[in-house]
C-alpha cells in the first residue's frame, strides 16, 4: 500500500513538473541554441566597378541572452570583385546585446569585406557602435 | 499509510499553486491575448510565414536589372535583395524593415543584398533597418 501511494506520488510529481516547465519561444530557446542575426550587409557582386557595400544606420537590440556561437553582423562589407571593385563597410550602424552571449559568439559592425580587381577598395566604415552587457 | 496520504495532499496542493500562480512569459501573455481577440492562435515566436510576400528580391536578368530588396517590411527575413545579372544589375538589400519578434529558427535576416553580376553591379546592404526582440 505503502509502495503503491509513493509510486503514484512519484508519478504527480514527474506530471507536474513537465506541465510547469517554462515555455520558450515556439520551441527555440535562444539562450541555449546560436542565434545569427544579419542586417544591412553587402552582398556579392561581380564585374568591373563592382559594389557589394554595406548598409548604413541600422540597429539590432537584443534583450534576451543568445547561445553559444552566436553572430552578429551588421553593416559589414560584401564581396567584390573587378576592376574597381568596392567592398566598403557601412556608417553609423550599431549594436547593443543587453543579456550577452554565450561561448564563441561573434559580433562584426561596419567592416570591409572582400574586394579583388585592378584598384579594389575594401575599408571599413566609420561610426559604429556595439554594446554588450 | 496514515503519514502518506496528508503529506501526498500537501505536496500536490503546493505543485498545483505552484503552477496557477506561475508569472507567464511574455510570448504566454501575448499568445493569450492574440488568441482571445481573434480565437485563432498565433504562434509566439515569428516563424516568417505569416507574411507571404516578405519584401525580398527576387531574380532579374538583362541590362540595368533590378532586384533590390523592399523597404518598411516587418518581419524576420525581409528586405533581401535577390540575384540580379546584366550591365548595371542592382541587387541590394532594402531600407528601414524591421523585426520585432524572436525567430523561431534562431536567424534573422534583414535588408542584406543579394548577388549581382556584370558591369558595375551592386549589391549593397540596405540602410536605416531595426532589429529588437
Amino acid at each position: 500500500m505503502t509502495r503503491s501511494i509513493l509510486a503514484s506520488l512519484a508519478a504527480l510529481l514527474v506530471a507536474t513538473a513537465t506541465f510547469t516547465a517554462p515555455a520558450s519561444a515556439g520551441g527555440w530557446d535562444h539562450s541555449r541554441k546560436a542565434s545569427s542575426i544579419n542586417v544591412g550587409n553587402g552582398g556579392t557582386a561581380t564585374g568591373r566597378h563592382a559594389r557589394a557595400d554595406g548598409g548604413h544606420s541600422n540597429y539590432v537590440a537584443v534583450d534576451r541572452r543568445l547561445g553559444r556561437g552566436s553572430t552578429i553582423n551588421v553593416g559589414n562589407g560584401g564581396s567584390a570583385s573587378g576592376r574597381g571593385a568596392q567592398a566598403r563597410g557601412g556608417n553609423d550602424n550599431m549594436v547593443e546585446v543587453n543579456r550577452g552571449m554565450g561561448r564563441g559568439s561573434t559580433i562584426n559592425v561596419g567592416n570591409g569585406g572582400s574586394a579583388s580587381g585592378r584598384g579594389a577598395n575594401a575599408s571599413g566604415g566609420s561610426g559604429n557602435t556595439v554594446i554588450v552587457r | 499509510m496514515r503519514t502518506f496520504i496528508p503529506l501526498a495532499a500537501l505536496i500536490t496542493a503546493g505543485l498545483l499553486s505552484a503552477n496557477a500562480f506561475a508569472d507567464p512569459s511574455i510570448e504566454e501573455q501575448t499568445m493569450k491575448s492574440k488568441s482571445s481577440a481573434t480565437s485563432i492562435a498565433s504562434p509566439a515566436c515569428d516563424t516568417g510565414d505569416e507574411i507571404p510576400h516578405k519584401g525580398n528580391g527576387g531574380y532579374a536578368r538583362g541590362r540595368n536589372a533590378r532586384a533590390i530588396g523592399g523597404t518598411g517590411n516587418v518581419g524576420r527575413d525581409t528586405g533581401n535583395g535577390g540575384v540580379a545579372i546584366g550591365a548595371n544589375a542592382d541587387a541590394s538589400g532594402g531600407d528601414s524593415n524591421s523585426a520585432t519578434r524572436a525567430p523561431c529558427d534562431g536567424r534573422t535576416k534583414l535588408g542584406n543584398g543579394g548577388t549581382a553580376r556584370g558591369e558595375g553591379a551592386k549589391a549593397t546592404g540596405g540602410s536605416g533597418n531595426v532589429v529588437r526582440f
